[in-house]
């Protein structure tokens, strides 16, 4: 099986292997790595983290497959020659290919080399530099340099490419110590990720938004976790502005989505979470939302959708609500006339609650073998029993972590249905904590972790209360002793009158 | 609210749950859309249908379709076209859905069921 090398974009490193594990799953594609390059894959030091995967796949083929889908790979090479030296290269290049192979290699063939590089950057003299370098071998003896090859030619078009790795940490100081880079690849440029659908569905471009809308990179990862194609059915139970169902329905899929919130959904006729899907072309992939209470749901309970995909009110942009009476208010039914537009009393809806009842929901309704893809806020004092179970879910993986502040995160939690609900079995009431997850979750009360400076007085606030009060107090003598000085000089100025008179 | 969504859902009411469906359809507004046939989706579609929800909606708009679920075949692709026109292409905008069980009415706007219950309902919920 040929051997690639896959080039991640920088940022989420967490999330890295499992979206290349979950689109490889998408197209029923084998992937193969060493599991020991995972910890420098997912690494945070940067002292040894680096983007760059060896995988093994049958064809290639499957790497378009994948990167026509993956968002966090940058592009898929399939490497001729690596070293820790550009001049390694060449060598390399003589060891280890049949010269004759080398020259008739690129007969009727065009091409382009690009100079790529990790951790550092090159100008364009230093990049043909190293172009030049590579002319030593039999390897250009055929074919032509096309910058911009027309359709024809791009079957035909072969794009080469030096990539250096200096890796993050060294970073500016690469110029100034003439530093070597940690490893330099040669290879073909096989093809590049799904960058572009990320321009496509950015946030400023889109008509309707709302405070909790989701980036797009962020929705297009969480879509590819929950295998959505062609042809799925995709719910998001709290659809807001409909980011997530917005992006699955690019895939192919048909989605509902469902919200307390009339006005999330609908803010005027002629810009709402429709329009978005209008301006996209996607209006027949998308079947409508309804207006809902997440805490008793309106579906008949029966496997029908293939993921659920979405970002759940955790109460610190969108407060989590369920309609229900507030306290101390007294019974008292609306009256009949009223009833049709009648809003309801809606109450807090607790991030625990609001979990369970996700998981329940999805323990429901999607079909087996179907994905629930989830954000879930934590704090660094994260473990693992803090997440929801349920006995009808297993759960593929929650290491994918977005850090927002040092005092909190999220992660995205992929849950795969593997039984069939039964009610008599796997009533709510029937299950222990244990079976529920969440003992004592640290996203049981996250307001007052991430609004720390508001909620409760601590030494910090207290001592500027101090000096905003000695300000004031400063402020206020100072505008005795003018007003003094003003009276002095009136009276100096009638002084001055006087004499003259 | 396009049909397929009527068809997989059900009163929202904690006593009617397994009962609470088909939801009977009123309508005074409805637009009906010109989409292409999409296979895979209705193929996918096609065992989670409720057959029940199915008749009601062909009785009240008037669609004849082989309603006689022992006759289908996946192969059929007139029979999947027409399933699927049925399911996509018809918009309610205005009207109300009904449930069978307990009568209780919910108004669809714009296109939008509203599937809320008033806080007293939840509240008799809680009590019962």
């Amino acid at each position: 099986m040929p051997k690639y090398l896959i080039n991640f974009v920088q940022q989420y490193p967490s999330f890295r292997i499992h979206e290349l594990e979950s689109v490889a799953r998408i197209f029923n594609i084998d992937v193969q790595y060493n599991k020991d390059d995972l910890e420098f894959i997912e690494s945070l030091d940067p002292e040894i983290e680096t983007p760059f995967l060896y995988i093994t796949v049958n064809s290639e083929d499957d790497i378009k497959k994948i990167c026509s889908r993956s968002v966090l790979i940058k592009s898929i090479y399939s490497v001729w020659a690596e070293s820790t030296l550009l001049e390694g290269i060449l060598d390399e290049l003589h060891n280890k290919f049949d010269k004759k192979f080398l020259s008739n290699y690129m007969v009727d063939k065009t091409f382009k080399i690009d100079v790529e590089s990790y951790g550092s950057k090159y100008n364009q003299k230093e990049k043909l530099e190293m172009m030049f370098k590579l002319k030593d071998t039999p390897l250009w003896d055929n074919g032509k340099c096309v910058m911009h090859p027309t359709e024809e030619q791009i079957d035909k078009h072969i794009l080469w490419c030096i990539l250096t790795d200096f890796g993050v940490e060294r970073q500016g100081l690469v110029k100034d110590f003439a530093m070597l880079p940690r490893k330099v690849y040669f290879g073909q440029k096989i093809a590049k990720g799904n960058r572009d659908d990320i321009i496509k569905y950015n946030l400023s471009d889109r008509k309707y938004l709302g405070t909790t809308s989701m980036d797009p990179e962020l929705s297009l990862i969480s879509a590819n976790m929950g295998l959505v194609k062609k042809g799925h059915f995709v719910l998001d139970p709290f659809v807001g502005t409909g980011s997530f169902i917005l992006v699955a329905s690019h895939f192919g899929a048909q989605t509902v989505g469902c919200d307390i919130d009339i006005k999330a959904m609908r803010k005027e006729e002629d810009c709402n979470l429709e329009t978005n899907f209008r301006d996209h072309g996607l209006t027949s992939q998308f079947l409508g939302t309804i207006l809902c209470d997440n805490s008793c749901p309106p579906w008949r309970w029966n496997s029908m959708f293939d993921s659920i995909v979405t970002d759940p009110p955790y109460g610190i942009r969108a407060g989590a609500k369920r309609v229900g009476y507030k306290e101390n208010r007294k019974y008292v039914p609306v009256p009949e006339g009223l009833r049709r537009d009648h809003i309801p009393q809606c109450i807090d809806y607790s991030v625990p609650d609001v979990m369970a009842d996700l998981l329940e929901l999805a323990a429901k309704t999607l079909v087996v073998g179907g994905r629930l893809v989830y954000w879930l806020p934590t704090t660094p004092d994260y473990k693992e029993t803090d997440l929801p179970r349920h006995p009808c879910l297993r759960l593929i993986t929650a290491s994918c972590l977005q850090i927002l502040t040092n005092r909190w995160g999220r992660r995205l939690v992929t849950m795969e249905k593997i039984l069939e609900y039964n009610h008599s079995i796997h009533n709510k009431s029937l299950l222990v904590q244990e079976d529920l997850g969440q003992v004592d979750p640290q996203h049981k009360d996250l307001r007052a972790v991430v609004f720390w400076r508001k909620m409760g007085s601590n030494e910090k606030s207290k001592k500027k209360e101090q000096k905003k009060q000695s300000v004031e107090k400063h402020l206020k003598e100072k505008t005795k002793n003018n007003n003094a000085d003003v009276k002095n000089s009136n009276n100096n100025n009638e002084n001055n009158t006087e004499n003259q008179e | 609210m396009k049909i397929l969504t009527h068809n997989m859902m059900a009163c929202t009411k904690k006593q009617c749950m397994g009962k609470g469906f088909p939801l009977k359809v009123e309508c005074t507004e409805q637009i009906v859309l010109e989409q292409e046939f999409n296979y895979e989706f209705t193929k996918n579609i096609y065992p989670k249908l409720d057959w029940a929800g199915i008749a009601e909606i062909s009785k009240k708009f008037n669609i004849p379709i082989q309603l006689d679920t022992t006759k289908h075949s996946l192969e059929d692709e007139e029979f999947l076209k027409t399933l699927h026109s049925l399911l996509c292409n018809l918009k309610v905008i205005t009207g109300s859905l009904t449930c069978p069980n307990c009568q209780r009415v919910y108004p669809i706007d714009k296109g939008i069921p509203n599937m809320l219950l008033r806080e007293d309902e939840i509240y008799q919920d809680i009590k019962e």
